[in-house]
């Protein structure tokens, strides 16, 4: 019932589209058709674009996220245990993490660029740069809210005082990074085309980048759906990991 | 349910009652158990930002002892806890733990809060083998065996705590606090968020429990039914800044010789009806 509603929306905004391209309203430049999309599918998939295919395009993108994941998820976690702990840390860390988790990663990018060139390096950092603040902020929270009778029971089980953030306060504060986890994923995925706007070939937003200056909308759309595709498919990954993770998650305890 | 009326509510501020029931004896709060103190608090006080919460209190448990302390909602007696446990420091006098001063937590001293907080990313295994880090792990796990055998948890070791009822999430924290071998219980209103029916189990477990590992109790409760019938020794708190106003050593039969004298005048009213 569910799935089949859901395709029903796919297969009407599908129908949508092809009316709104029929009716020639917009130019094809503007609006492609449907089958022009679903023909750069096969040719990108088969003979590529920018000489590359759809897959080494998609793969190389999910490369960058995922290094620029775990770079910014460890050092986030690192970053936001510490601030949580150590006051002194929170003082002084705490509004540079707000100051960049404020920023449009487009707006550090040149900066990127001059440091680290055009190669791998500035897109990775970019990546990292915009995942690690959601993670640090939601560690330093969850870390300063566990609960005292917690920590009060493993010192008095023995735990020596350096056990205590490895053995008590990271799981206690798991549930909450992990939905920071899936925060910085979700915004390194909305970071990566940005990221790919400089020499991003191989990669989705270098596609589309390249597909915008010949106006090859067919290209660009379907670099958004792609996009889009594998967004929610890792979405979902995410929240099976959730799942496994905090299976506790909304249960009182 | 039977309990002996200690003469708290009759005497406020006195530091001993004389009790009418030769069943309850009373001992001075300065009693020193000589060598044998599992606990002793030496003019103890705990200021709380600038407000006095407890003290000064002297206080003796000798090793062995079943020590309930009763008092209202905020007259100190978690604070008295968490001194005794070391999660505290005394802003004046000492804490002795078996006559040695103390400096923080430590498994000589287990703790049952008023929640399980049982850790819920480990099973009831792992929850009771988080103090048994340090043994072998063949021992360990033996010892955690033990305790599911002695709390009835046998059945639930591999399950995690949020699919265990209440009765059971707080029989394996006491069962975690236990695996340590603690000199001493702490319990800081264990069953105050049971139901009555499991609250009343509960009682009868702890009190099993107590008898046969021979661990020191010191149990806070706000109920004095559950005061007066678990305990071999009652004190009352009142505060803040908590004050002890009672202290009433009771047998520790004295329930079963209530239970009996009751039966026995039912019995020989049926006896002279007939």
């Amino acid at each position: 019932m569910n799935l089949a509603l859901r395709l029903g929306a796919v297969v009407f905004l599908l129908a949508v589209w092809q009316v709104v391209a029929w009716l020639k309203i917009w130019p094809p430049v503007f609006v492609p058709e449907p089958v022009a999309v679903w023909d750069q599918l096969l040719r990108t998939s088969t003979e590529g674009y920018s000489g590359y295919t759809l897959a080494g395009h998609l793969l190389a993108s999910l490369r960058r996220i995922v290094l620029g994941c775990l770079y910014g998820v460890g050092g986030g976690i690192v970053l936001g245990l510490l601030i949580g702990v150590v006051p002194v840390l929170r003082t002084l860390l705490g509004p540079l993490v707000t100051f960049v988790r404020t920023l449009p990663p487009l707006a550090y990018l040149s900066l990127l660029v001059i440091w680290f060139g055009i190669g791998e390096e500035p897109k990775v950092w970019l990546l990292l740069l915009a995942a690690l603040p959601p993670v640090a902020v939601a560690t330093a929270d969850a870390v300063r809210g566990v609960h005292d009778d917690y920590l009060n029971a493993a010192r008095s089980l023995g735990a020596r005082p350096w056990e205590i953030p490895y053995r008590v306060v990271l799981p206690s504060a798991l549930p909450e990074i992990v939905t920071g986890v899936r925060v910085a994923v979700g915004v390194a995925y909305t970071t990566v085309v940005a990221a790919e706007t400089v020499n991003g070939v191989p990669g989705i937003g270098g596609m589309v980048r390249d597909a915008q200056r010949y106006n090859q909308t067919d290209v660009v759309v379907l670099g958004i759906i792609v996009i889009g595709l594998s967004g929610l498919l890792i979405d979902y990954l995410l929240q099976t990991l959730d799942r496994r993770l905090v299976p506790w998650r909304g249960r009182h305890i | 349910m039977p309990s002996p009326d200690l003469g708290a509510g009759e005497s406020p501020g006195s530091a001993v009652v004389e009790a009418a029931d030769p069943g309850v004896v009373i001992d001075p709060a300065t009693r020193s158990a000589a060598g044998s103190a599992a606990i002793e608090l030496r003019a103890v006080t705990r200021v709380y930002r600038d407000r006095p919460a407890l003290g000064p209190i002297d206080l003796v448990i000798p090793a062995g002892e079943f020590l309930t302390v009763v008092g209202p909602s905020g007259c100190g007696k978690s604070t008295l806890l968490s001194l005794v446990a070391g999660f505290a420091p005394p802003t004046a006098g000492t804490v002795l733990a078996d006559g040695v001063p103390v400096t923080g937590p430590g498994p000589s001293r287990g703790v049952v809060f008023q929640q399980p907080r049982l850790f819920p990313w480990l099973s009831v295994s792992g929850n009771i083998g988080f103090g048994l880090r340090r043994l072998p792990k063949a021992a360990r796990k033996e010892r955690v065996a033990e305790l599911l055998a002695m709390t009835g948890l046998e059945n639930a070791a591999r399950l995690k705590p949020y699919e265990l009822s209440g009765g059971m999430r707080q029989r394996a924290a006491i069962a975690r606090a236990l695996a340590p071998r603690p000199k001493v219980l702490l319990m800081d209103e264990p069953f105050g968020a049971l139901d009555a029916f499991t609250r009343e189990r509960m009682q009868e477990e702890i009190r099993g429990l107590w008898r046969s590992t021979g661990v020191t109790v010191l149990f806070i409760t706000h109920d004095v039914t559950e005061a007066t019938t678990l305990g071999t020794r009652v004190i009352a708190l009142a505060g803040p800044p908590g004050r002890i106003t009672l202290d009433a050593r009771v047998g520790g039969d004295l329930r079963e010789k209530v239970d009996a004298a009751i039966r026995d005048a039912a019995s020989s009213r049926a006896g002279m009806a007939t």
